[in-house]
């Protein structure tokens, strides 16, 4: 029987997204139960025949962290999956097809049910901060893979950022990330597919050595996330329909029963949570096995191993979610040293160094201007001193003419208590200065190699990208130009670097 | 919960104007509407399977839905397993069921069944019915059968001395009367016995569908179980920690379960030296009884 996929455009909290309904499918991808033991609950992501990814977990447990390790690879289910992933993932990212219509064919595969497709910024790590290639051949509890984070709450919606793999290890080669690093400087989109799995974490079908490509050469690394709407949730507490059902959730979304058609809905309740696909008992006993690499002296480039490193982690990622929107007064407020505005109202939380922690991680994920100013004004307070480790550690992977200053100030200030952070503040300068002259080197030789000027587009995307969004080359000269003029400003005794913001005077204050 | 790999059930209602969709929740759309009530199997407070119907009961409201809704026995089958699959480890329910030919799903959970021992497939045979129905009341009322039969020769032995008189001269004589008398109310009970069970089969064909359905019987090292064949996923038992004990007859082997539902294994479905074996094994896991 051929597999019927209805699909639906519909825009929520978090961005737009595709409702997409799945019957009569043959369940080539999907997750089933491969549980042995009672009381302990073991899922399986296969394709195919293949067991690709278990989750382990203890039965009713929502708030506890899985184990999660993988058991083969999807190299291996190519056979019938042929090239639809490959395809659909050229087709979406080269602009050649919309996504309804890219994702057709990967629909085609998924087990009957709904699920919402939505693209999104992911971090190809294990959540820790390791690149997430190598990362699951052991198994071991998965920080940030709990379904349902206490930190984040019940009513927030997220994109899930993090990546389990698919394919071995075997298949990373430096040949083939550099062919795909040489496609991403000439302008080209490179992304990936990934299918939800638990918590913030999503296994990438398709796009494995386009992540290491966009990770050694610090893009930003974009993902079709498709998740399968699989929970339901009540209604509001003391709204009239507080005891009742009334909404579908995943963790990008909840879309409540009127916004999805009936027909929809009826495929939502007649599919089961738990599926048979028709290799079972072949998956069942793969799952059982670990995933041999075979290549365990492979390495990843240098490069990986340090972009990784300044990636956000399950708890930052979680303390950013947690937060809706935090505007330059309540900034003020903690900076102020209170964790309550005016009217009374706690900021972020009653504890004062977590408010301030959750405050840098936000900022440093949703808008990376602040976020600079806001480390800047913490580094610069006396009466904050204890927070400065943290601050300068998530300041020191951002390559900014305004952090260079800001460590620029901290080298020659003879305060006590920046001592600690004077290596810190050196290695960045010295960073700093080996990124600029690399930057405005490359900017000049593309445009040479060109030999005319790039579009807008297209030297975009040929910068090096940051962690909180992707730099252009022109963005890098036009901040070594702020940068000397701040220099210049400064000779003169002011602080071009943070007098935009009013929470500085605070600081001054 | 058990049966959770069981596709769910759709099921229009014309009685009531409803389409009810069975599977991880209850799901009730009024045909006049396109948003469903939806209701989690843990808030049920009451579930009866009646000669004509089901019915689910919640907090806010209670849902009848007429046997003659289902198309067929298959989907009468595929409902009850959904359910009292959803339903097993919810604690509260009133259940309300009538004696059924195999045990009910809330006695089953989720096990490992790839190291099964002994599976075979096929539908009940009446004697095999009828001599463990005999077998296991027999095993029930045995005392009170025979104690009866002893009474009645008491009471036949001192009728007869009342009447006679001469006891000295009939002492032997009114021994064997009595005797025979007792073991004939014996003789008798047990027939009358033999009739209920094969009224009770007749009760079980008019009553359970499952009675005419392929049976799956599994006996393994987790558990035991007879599924019907058309909702067998291969991956849910009866443990053995729920079964009190086990009778043999000629024809079955039955394994009594707490809730006092039995499983029935016919041994013809088992080759000849195969039967010794599923016996033995049972035995080393259930008490006789």
């Amino acid at each position: 029987m051929k597999t019927n996929v209805s699909i639906e455009s519909l825009k929520g909290s978090a961005g737009e997204f595709i409702l997409a309904s799945v019957t009569s499918s043959d369940s080539i991808i999907g997750i089933c139960d491969t549980s042995v033991k009672s009381g302990v609950c073991r899922k399986t992501m296969y394709a195919g025949s293949e067991s690709l990814v278990n989750i382990q977990y203890r039965e009713n447990n929502l708030e506890s962290n899985r184990v999660i390790w993988q058991t083969s690879s999807i190299d291996k289910a190519r056979g019938i999956l042929g090239t639809k992933l490959v395809k659909s993932c050229e087709n979406y990212f080269s602009g050649a097809a919309p996504l309804t219509k890219a994702i057709l064919p990967v629909l085609e595969l998924l087990s009957d049910g709904l699920y919402v497709i939505h693209v999104g910024k992911v971090y190809p790590t294990d959540g820790a901060g390791n690149f997430f290639w190598d990362s699951y051949t052991v198994k071991h509890e998965i920080m940030g893979s709990a379904p349902y984070n206490p930190l984040i709450g019940a009513g927030k919606c997220f994109s899930p950022p993090f990546l389990v793999p698919t394919q071995s290890f075997s298949g990373y080669t430096e040949v083939a990330v550099g062919a795909a690093a040489e496609k991403l400087v000439s302008g080209k989109k490179l992304g990936g597919i990934a299918l939800h799995l638990t918590g913030m974490f999503s296994a990438l079908l398709e796009g494995h050595i386009n992540a290491a490509a966009c990770i050694a050469n610090n893009y930003d690394f974009n993902c079709i996330i498709i998740e399968p709407l699989n929970k339901v949730i009540y209604g509001e507490p003391g709204g009239v329909d507080e005891n009742k059902i009334v909404a579908l959730s995943c963790p990008f979304v909840k879309i409540s029963f009127s916004d999805i058609s009936r027909k929809m809905l009826e495929n939502f309740f007649i599919n089961r949570s738990v599926t048979i696909p028709r290799d079972y008992d072949e998956i069942k006993w793969k799952a059982d096995k670990m995933l041999s690499n075979g290549v365990l002296s492979r390495k990843v480039s240098s490069m990986i191993d340090r972009n990784v490193e300044g990636y956000p982690d399950a708890e930052m990622m979680a303390s950013a979610f947690a937060i809706n929107d935090l505007s330059d007064n309540d900034l003020n407020t903690l900076l102020s040293g209170s964790t309550t505005d005016d009217e009374g109202n706690v900021v972020i939380s009653q504890n004062y160094y977590e408010s301030i922690t959750y405050a840098v991680n936000y900022l440093q994920l949703k808008d990376k201007r602040r976020f600079i100013e806001f480390a800047g004004a913490i580094l610069k307070n006396p009466d904050l001193s204890a927070a400065y480790g943290y601050v300068a550690n998530r300041l020191k992977y951002i390559m900014d003419a305004k952090v260079n200053e800001i460590f620029k100030f901290i080298s020659e200030s003879e305060d006590q208590n920046y001592n600690s952070l004077k290596s810190i503040a050196e290695k960045y300068s010295q960073l700093y200065s080996d990124y600029t002259e690399g930057t405005v080197k490359r900017f000049l030789n593309t445009n040479v190699i060109a030999g005319q000027p790039q579009t807008s587009q297209q030297s975009s995307l040929a910068g090096l990208g940051g962690l909180t969004g992707g730099r252009s080359a022109a963005d890098a000269l036009i901040d070594f130009a702020a940068e000397r003029r701040g220099a210049q400003v400064q000779s003169r005794g002011g602080d071009p670097s943070l007098s935009s913001l009013e929470l500085s005077k605070q600081v001054n204050k | 919960m058990a049966f959770e790999a069981l596709s769910g059930l759709m099921l229009p209602v014309s009685q009531n104007d409803r389409t009810f969709v069975i599977g991880d929740y209850f799901a009730v759309f009024d045909d006049d509407t396109d948003i469903p009530e939806v209701y989690e199997w843990k808030s049920v407070i009451g579930y009866a399977e009646t000669s004509d119907s089901f019915e689910v009961d919640f907090e806010r409201e209670k849902y009848m839905i007429p046997k003659n809704a289902f198309i067929d026995n298959m989907q009468i089958i595929h409902f009850r397993t959904i359910v009292e699959g959803m339903l097993s480890g919810v604690k509260g329910v009133q259940i309300r069921i009538r004696d059924r030919i195999i045990p009910p799903k809330f006695n089953y959970s989720n096990a490992d069944l790839s190291t099964s021992v002994f599976t075979a497939t096929g539908i009940y045979a009446e004697k095999e019915i009828n001599t463990g129905s005999v077998s296991h009341i027999y095993s029930k009322l045995k005392f009170p059968i025979w104690l009866i039969a002893a009474l009645t020769a008491v009471g036949s032995f001192l009728a007869m001395w009342g009447i006679g008189r001469d006891l000295d001269k009939n002492y032997i004589f009114y021994l064997v009367i009595a005797f025979f008398i007792g073991l004939g109310t014996g003789i008798v009970i047990y027939l009358i016995m033999c009739i209920f069970a094969r009224y009770r089969y007749s009760g079980f064909l008019k009553r359970d569908v499952s009675t005419v359905e392929n049976i799956v019987f599994i006996v393994a090292p987790d558990g035991f179980g007879a599924i019907e064949q058309c909702i067998y996923c291969g991956k849910e038992l009866i443990p053995w920690s729920f079964a009190k004990y086990y009778y043999e007859t000629k024809h079955s082997i039955s394994i009594v379960c707490r809730d006092k539902s039995v499983c029935c294994i016919p041994k013809h479905l088992f080759q000849k030296n195969e039967q010794n074996d599923l016996a033995e094994y049972i035995a080393a896991r259930v008490a006789q009884d």
